[in-house]
């Protein structure tokens, strides 16, 4: 029973939002812009945990920087922000790279993979790809140094 | 390979009363940054070094060593073994 309190005090941190946030975004939205009414709950249920998650990890970015004096970056805090910067974005890339692999099996005449062809199916990936991109370092950041709540100071 | 630069931030801190964030406002970083040096997690610029070594008031290499530092009870012991 503890071990599971634990668990729940443990999914709370806003570097579990932050993972959460990526694909809640990408499936609400996916839904919710294409009118799949059959899968309405679970489109409004993504977009709402998503927006929790974007706000959560907007809330300890900040967090992390108004404790700074002169509100500005020490030498550590720069050294982890180019660090998570570095792995998002060399994440984002490995991603993009699957995404083209993907999309060059799918498109094949004798396959009926799923893959974006209509306007309104690209649209339905801009917004949540555009929330998520410039929270992508700060989402990394989380994880490689966890927020200062119980720093002892 | 990363260098593991030992310190004694945390006993010259306690010798004087100081809490880290009372280090962190005197060097200008942030307090969790006095806890990551304090645990050896993140090896300051010679700048930072400098401040910390300035902000006690004792020469860098009082403060940093590339080696393991000798505990205080050893030195306190060898020191009454002496007398």
């Amino acid at each position: 029973m503890t071990s599971f309190l634990s668990s729940l005090t443990a999914l709370s941190s806003t570097r579990y939002w932050g993972l959460l946030m990526i694909p809640s975004l990408l499936i609400g939205y996916g839904i919710i812009n294409n009118n799949a009414d059959a899968y309405l709950p679970l489109g409004v249920t993504g977009l709402l945990l998503g927006m929790i998650g974007f706000f959560m990890t907007i809330r300890s970015a900040y967090h992390r920087n108004r404790k700074s004096k002169k509100a500005a970056l020490d030498e550590r805090q720069l050294l982890v922000l180019m660090r998570a910067s570095s792995y998002a974005f060399r994440g984002l890339a490995v991603l993009i790279l699957l995404i083209l692999l993907y999309g060059s099996f799918a498109t094949q005449p004798e396959r009926q993979w799923w893959f974006p062809r209509m306007s309104s199916e690209w649209r339905s990936l801009i917004m949540p790809t555009a929330l998520i991109l410039p929270l992508l370092p700060a989402i990394v950041a989380e994880w490689l140094e966890p927020s200062m709540d119980d720093e002892e100071i | 390979m990363t260098i593991r630069v030992f310190n004694r931030i945390a006993l010259f801190r306690a010798e004087r009363s100081m809490s880290r964030k009372d280090l962190a406002d005197a060097v200008e970083v942030n307090p969790q940054t006095i806890g990551y040096l304090e645990r050896g997690d993140y090896s300051p610029s010679l700048e930072l070094g400098m401040k910390i070594a300035a902000t006690f008031n004792v020469r860098v290499e009082m403060l940093f060593s590339l080696e393991p530092f000798e505990s205080v009870a050893d030195v306190l012991r060898r020191a009454g073994d002496a007398r």
